[in-house]
């Protein structure tokens, strides 16, 4: 396996941009899930100020 | 021109990043435009083939590699047919007084095509990149199969590089951008202190968190990358050791900023924390691994690379250049977008807690 990856670097070119595009979708998934949140505390706070 | 480009493509993208406005929505053809460029960008770095001059052949005559990608022009009219073998032999090279004598030229222009039938790029004028071997009976290069005729991009052939060159398109824009981030947040930091408008420090915390981020991808790439090439992820090198502690630097950032409850408090101290931090951020990227001798291009010992990964001393391929500008500004406007991203949902965090 090393070997063969150590011939055929245009594996590791792709590994090393499929990092980076993973990097940037946890980065995305994480600011998605912070957002949902924000969407439930706002529906919250909306809710609570029908019921006064 | 080498750093017109490479600088050109960063201010231009901070250019397009800025318009219409900072913090607000992209519009459509925006964020169109950034996929676009970003995809052209990732297609400019993974497709085009790496390729030898013919003078680095003379690997292959030495046996340092069983068989090699090699750019030969292909002279039309210089080919013959040995037909009792089997073979075609074509005689290849740019220079216009070769001898038609086959076996009297230099191994670097004979080809030997072993195939009943001639490919057809060998019929005309053209360009093209083959894989190719040695034969030592003929004392000739062998052809094995074509890879591009007349490539728009071919990369440049560096000895114990060969693809892992492509890593110039990835991995040191990352870093770039990382520094440009940290650059960023020291400035929004100075404009907290002059305005103590709260917004400057949702800007400060945004893009020193997109800094470490892409500080973080780049330590990575590199790693994988290093495993291939110099034989461990992790080796100690001047700029490893200095990017492990400009982290650890942001990292305090981070740390500082969750111990403070009072906003005030926590924006004053981290904007402080933050110009104090980017003060080292030029001597750990730029001055350190310079002056120390160590793997990357452009250590002190470094005598044949220079700063840039190149066959010729002291300057970038100018092939290489031009996918390395591309990659400069699509990972900016990454930056940017993310940027963008971050600070409307932490305005918003902050107004409704």
């Amino acid at each position: 396996m090393e070997e063969f990856l150590h011939n055929n670097s245009i594996y590791i070119v792709l590994g090393i941009a499929l990092i980076i595009w993973f990097g940037i979708a946890i980065y995305l998934f994480m600011i998605d899930n912070k957002l949902s949140k924000l969407e439930k505390t706002i529906k919250q706070k909306l809710q609570g100020e029908i019921e006064e | 021109m080498k750093f017109l480009i490479m600088f050109g493509s960063i201010i231009l993208a901070v250019l397009f990043s800025i318009f219409p406005n900072i913090s607000g929505r992209k519009p459509f053809w925006w964020r169109l435009t950034a996929i676009v460029l970003v995809a052209l960008s990732l297609i400019l770095t993974i497709f085009p083939p790496i390729s030898a001059t013919i003078d680095d052949a003379i690997y292959l005559k030495k046996g340092f590699y069983e068989s090699m990608n090699l750019h030969i022009s292909v002279l039309d009219s210089k080919v013959l047919e040995d037909k009792k073998n089997g073979v075609w032999k074509v005689i290849i090279g740019k220079e216009d007084n070769l001898s038609t004598n086959f076996d009297s030229l230099s191994f670097r222009n004979k080809l030997l095509v072993k195939s009943l039938v001639l490919p057809d790029e060998f019929k005309s004028r053209n360009e093209i990149v083959i894989q190719a071997r040695y034969d030592k009976q003929n004392d000739a290069i062998e052809y094995i199969e074509t890879l591009a005729v007349n490539p728009l991009i071919d990369y440049p052939f560096v000895a114990n590089l060969n693809e892992r060159i492509k890593i110039l398109n990835l991995h040191v824009p990352l870093a770039w951008i990382a520094v440009v981030a940290y650059l960023m947040s020291m400035i929004y930091a100075i404009r907290y202190l002059k305005t103590k408008d709260l917004v400057w420090d949702i800007y400060t915390v945004s893009t020193a968190s997109l800094g470490t981020f892409y500080a973080v991808l780049a330590t990575v790439t590199g790693m994988l990358w290093a495993k291939y090439n110099w034989g461990a992820y992790w080796n100690w090198d001047p700029r490893q050791t200095s990017i492990f502690i400009l982290i650890l630097i942001y990292a305090a950032f981070f740390a500082l900023r969750s111990a403070i409850d009072n906003e005030e408090r926590k924006a004053r101290l981290s904007s402080v924390y933050s110009i104090i931090s980017f003060v080292t951020v030029p001597f750990l990227v730029f001055v350190l691994p310079r002056l120390s001798s160590g793997l990357h291009p452009g250590s002190a010992n470094d005598s044949s690379a220079g700063p840039l990964v190149t066959p010729q001393p002291n300057s970038l391929d100018t092939t290489l250049v031009y996918g390395f500008g591309l990659a400069l500004f699509s990972f900016t406007i990454i930056y940017f977008w993310l940027l963008n991203v971050l600070v409307r949902y932490k305005k918003i965090d902050y107004k409704i807690n």
